[in-house]
């Protein structure tokens, strides 16, 4: 098999796992039951999502001399959990009602 | 790139756009409005990213680095807004 030919299924397959994390993230937006459980689901799966889709199609189009995709992948990096991390801390100062589990008795 | 490859993940980001959406539209306070917004900026960049490995070129680069910087400021702006008091447009 050719050396071109493995870099570019090696991007498919990174591709691929990072649609499946950019999925599950937006499965947590939608369904956790919390915002700071949301915030959680944003800031690591979409993180590792983007990242692994930035690494894929670096590989897909050969172009891992270009400074911009390593600096859009270290973007992601900086940016999605700064966020994340920002507006749950928001959450905390306001004292937003927490999700607790029901079938759970309160502790203490 | 494989075309149903692209298909199938502009599909899915697209799903997860919507998700989004739903979320920023229903949401119960401000800050899900802001995580789904969030949400939606970068299954933008995705999408660029699926669109950019079809078509072989990497101009689409400045556009991705430009798009998310301003996703990150607005969402530092409207945090720092908040935490600064902002009562009655506070998390309700």
């Amino acid at each position: 098999m050719d050396l071109s030919e493995l870099w570019r299924l090696s991007g498919c397959g990174l591709i691929v796992i990072g649609l499946g994390f950019t999925g599950v993230a937006a499965l947590g937006v939608l369904r956790l039951p919390d915002m700071l459980c949301r915030a959680h689901a944003v800031s690591k799966a979409l993180t590792l999502g983007m990242a692994l889709l930035l690494t894929g199609s670096m590989l897909m189009l050969d172009a891992a001399d270009d400074p911009r995709f390593l600096l859009a992948i270290l973007f992601q990096f900086l940016t999605i959990p700064v966020a994340g991390h920002l507006v749950s801390l928001v959450a905390y100062r306001k004292k937003l009602p927490r999700w607790r589990n029901p079938a759970q008795p309160k502790k203490g | 790139m494989n075309p149903l490859l692209f298909q199938l993940g502009s599909l899915l980001l697209l799903g997860a756009m919507g998700c989004g959406l739903y979320r920023s539209l229903r949401g119960p306070t401000i800050l899900d409005r802001m995580l789904g917004l969030d949400l939606v900026i970068v299954c933008t960049l995705g999408i660029t990213l699926l669109l950019g490995v079809m078509w072989e070129s990497t101009v689409f680069l400045d556009w991705i680095l430009v798009i998310s910087l301003l996703g990150f400021l607005s969402t530092v702006a409207l945090t720092l807004y908040l935490m600064r008091g902002g009562e009655g447009n506070g998390p309700e």
